[in-house]
């Protein structure tokens, strides 16, 4: 056991020591905070903008003007961060025609806003029509521009319908009802009685979970497999094996190896877990009956919990040995990828029984496929808040698990025959003789 | 009354000095009937030899003779199809092979490692500590003038220090049997006259040595005893000494011109030939007390002698003897590489 831990330790400083490792650690929350921030950035780095509303009726000018100018910003205010109403002013027409404002459309001419002096992003004309409806017509330069445009056709469509109701003999405050009617749902869990019965957001949290955890299983393994193909490799042509193996069995080495990339990845899950946790604690706090706190209250749940990190563990090592054991086959990168032509093929499998098993866990299909060792990490994770019978539950799991030691011992047996004893070509020869074990 | 910490060995019972001296004197390595194939290929053929404790062992053979083949059977990387290795009175146990030292013929080391770490980790994989695994790393260094190179990675290394920091990553657990495959080669002649203390260094520890090697001279030098094997079996198996006895004499003789010592020599029984230069013979025996009876016959013929020079025999010339026309054999490209 020390000599694997040895193995893993070298292996984990030997990436830890990378630079690539580095970025990879810190790209992640950044890429996080870039997301979150980019669009606040871009909105405060955007000026403000002029619109000038035009209407013969007052009311139109004003419930157009009120939709547009969301900010009622004053002199020298900045808009709020992410408000992009914020950045519309509206101003006085300086004219009342198309033809008139083109100077200051065309940004020739300026007009005072609170913002200071700014040209004309757009200018709206409002009219009635004879069949009492309204009529817009924009004249702008910024084509791409149609957020004002947008909001002025809402509060008009809003205004006609409120109109059209008057005039139906409805009142300001049974329209305001009529507006706000909307069917009332709950879902109920026969599994449960009383208050508890009814299915909460927090409810559906677990599966939430489920599917995340198994496509991030899925992410990992293909980002692993690189890790572990070239480490395999590396071996094999650094000549260290026959060093090593005075010292280690065979099936040592590689289980370090494995474990070793193994506390890579955990180290990298824990840095990006703690920075996702930390950014949805403070949205959890927000809104402590939504989404998110369902989440935290299903991690809470160590059955639940502890069943989906074996299923993914499980997975990790075995597919993980799986790749040793290609790089045990192969002399070189080229021969390796092409080996992973199969087995790219044997995931995808399970990222289709991913979509089918999301919205029927408990199908014969996704039932049977779980016993499967390849496939029952990803289907097990997805199960496991269904509350399966605990042998479908725990079955797959232990015959997943038992398939990363004789993953490993098929490994080993491979690379004996194919690096140690240097007989290329009879490795698979002797992989079917299933011979004396890899010491 | 005076206690004393340990019991002197003379005054120790019979029995408990007889078991001693029996260990003492226990070969540290025993290969019995070793056998090794590759598919149809026999790289090794019922192979026996012993190491006696605290000696140093030249393992000898031309290319692809199964030298390499029979080091990583004794220690364990190759699985013998036949015949067994015994190793310190035992089986291949991982105990056992932790007290075995061990430098491939394919050199390797982790790149990216620095030197100290890199002998620290397999000296650690042998079970020492980690602080003193460091501090044995750092002592070895500075001992073979690689102090300035401690913290250096191993890719900045060249070809014969970072040989050198793999030989130290061999010998930094302070093994009982030290197996070097081809120490010598890639490595300036300094550094093989460095690596040549150091083997010195290691049997005066108490530590045997093996090695495996080409160059006649470094066994010469450096072996009481040696093995010699061709296309995977033992030729020969002794002594140096007893190796260059299978020679036969030779000396270089030079008479005053116009003396035919061939004629002189051949009517006494000894062959003599005409050397390079006027006056010049080689004289050949079939042993190498024949030439004293060559000396003798000089003498009865009253050859004007100037010069009689009896030719050290050297090990390379006992290897080619002995390995003759066994020194081709059909290799497969896996066992090319010796």
């Amino acid at each position: 056991m020390n000599r694997i831990y040895l193995i893993a330790r070298r292996e984990y400083l030997s990436y830890v020591a990378a630079p690539g490792f580095w970025i990879s650690l810190i790209a992640i929350p950044l890429l996080l905070v870039a997301a979150v921030m980019a669009p606040l950035v871009i909105g405060q780095a955007e000026p403000a903008r002029a619109v000038a509303v035009i209407s013969d009726d007052p009311a139109l000018e004003r419930v157009v003007s009120d939709a547009i100018d969301g900010g009622n910003l004053q002199a020298g205010q900045q808009p709020l961060p992410g408000d992009a109403m914020a950045r519309y002013v509206v101003v006085p027409a300086p004219a009342t025609t198309a033809e008139a404002l083109t100077p200051w459309l065309v940004g020739e001419r300026t007009v005072s806003t609170p913002q200071g002096e700014l040209s004309l992003s757009a200018a709206l004309f409002v009219t009635r029509t004879p069949d009492g409806g309204t009529d817009l017509q924009v004249w702008s330069t910024s084509l791409a521009d149609r957020e004002p445009v947008e909001r002025a056709e809402r509060a008009l469509g809003d205004l006609m319908r409120a109109e059209a109701l008057g005039r139906a003999g409805l009142s300001t405050a049974e329209i305001d009802r009529v507006d706000d009617l909307w069917p009332s749902v709950a879902s109920f869990d026969p599994r449960r009685t009383g208050a508890e019965a009814e299915v909460q957001v927090a409810d559906r949290a677990p599966f939430f979970v489920s599917v995340a955890l198994s496509y991030l299983l899925f992410m990992l393994i293909f980002s692993v497999a690189n890790m572990l193909l070239s480490s395999v490799i590396e071996e094999k042509q650094a000549r260290i094996l026959d060093t090593l193996m005075t010292s280690a069995r065979l099936t040592e080495v590689l289980a370090g190896k494995l474990l070793g990339v193994a506390m890579v990845s955990l180290t990298l899950l824990t840095v990006w877990g703690v920075t996702a946790v930390t950014a949805a604690r403070l949205g959890a706090g927000a809104d402590p009956d939504g989404v998110v706190a369902g989440v935290f209250e299903a991690l809470s749940d160590p059955v639940l919990i502890g069943m989906m990190a074996a299923y993914f563990l499980v997975g990790y090592l075995m597919y993980g040995a799986i790749f040793i054991g290609i790089g045990a086959l192969c002399e070189n990168l080229q021969e390796a990828q092409t080996l992973m032509g199969p087995v790219i093929v044997i995931l995808m499998i399970p990222m289709l029984l991913i979509l089918v098993a999301i919205n029927t866990p408990d199908s014969e299909v996704v039932r049977t496929m779980a016993w499967v060792p390849l496939f029952a990490p990803f289907l097990g994770i997805l199960r496991v808040p269904t509350e399966p019978p605990l042998l479908e539950l725990l079955g797959p799991l232990v015959l997943a698990a038992a398939t990363v030691p004789l993953a490993l011992w098929v490994s080993a047996h491979l690379m004996r025959a194919g690096t140690v004893d240097q007989a290329a070509g009879a490795a698979m020869r002797r992989l079917l003789s299933f011979g004396r074990m890899g010491r | 009354m005076k206690r004393t910490g340990a019991r002197s060995i003379k005054t120790a019972p019979f029995f408990v000095v007889a078991r001693v001296e029996a260990i003492l004197n226990d070969p540290i390595l025993v290969v019995d009937g070793l056998t090794k194939r590759f598919g149809a290929h026999e790289a090794v053929s019922a192979l026996s030899f012993e190491v006696p404790r605290g000696t140093i062992m030249g393992f000898l053979g031309p290319n692809g003779a199964g030298k390499s083949t029979t080091l990583k059977s004794i220690v364990g990387i190759h699985r013998p199809d036949a015949g067994q290795v015994t190793l310190f009175g035992g089986g291949l146990t991982r105990a056992a092979l932790n007290r075995v030292g061990y430098l491939p013929e394919e050199r390797g080391l982790y790149r990216k490692m620095r030197a100290v770490p890199s002998i620290a980790f397999f000296a650690r994989l042998k079970g020492i500590p980690a602080g003193e695994a460091r501090r044995r790393a750092a002592r070895l260094l500075d001992e073979n003038g690689l102090g300035d190179w401690k913290q250096r990675k191993i890719a900045s290394l060249s070809k014969g220090m970072a040989q050198k920091v793999q030989i130290l990553c061999a010998i930094a657990h302070e093994p009982d049997l030290v197996i070097l495959d081809e120490p010598f080669s890639g490595l300036d002649p300094v550094n093989q006259a460095d690596l040549e203390r150091l083997i010195h260094g290691l049997v005066a520890r108490g530590a045997s040595v093996v090695f495996s090697t080409h160059v006649m001279q470094h066994a010469e030098r450096l072996c009481r005893s040696i093995v010699l094997i061709a296309r995977g079996r033992k030729v020969f198996d002794g002594t140096v000494e007893a190796a260059l006895s299978q020679l036969g004499g030779e000396a270089v003789v030079e008479v005053e011109p116009g003396f035919d010592l061939a004629a002189a020599l051949g009517a006494r029984g000894v062959e003599a030939s005409v050397g390079d230069r006027e006056g010049v013979y080689r004289v050949r025996t079939e042993g190498r007390e024949g030439i004293q009876r060559a000396l003798a016959a000089c003498v009865s013929a009253a050859a004007p002698l100037i010069r009689f020079e009896p030719v050290r025999p050297s090990l390379h010339d006992a290897f080619v003897q002995l390995v003759g026309d066994r020194a081709t054999p059909v290799m497969r490209p896996a066992e090319a590489a010796e």
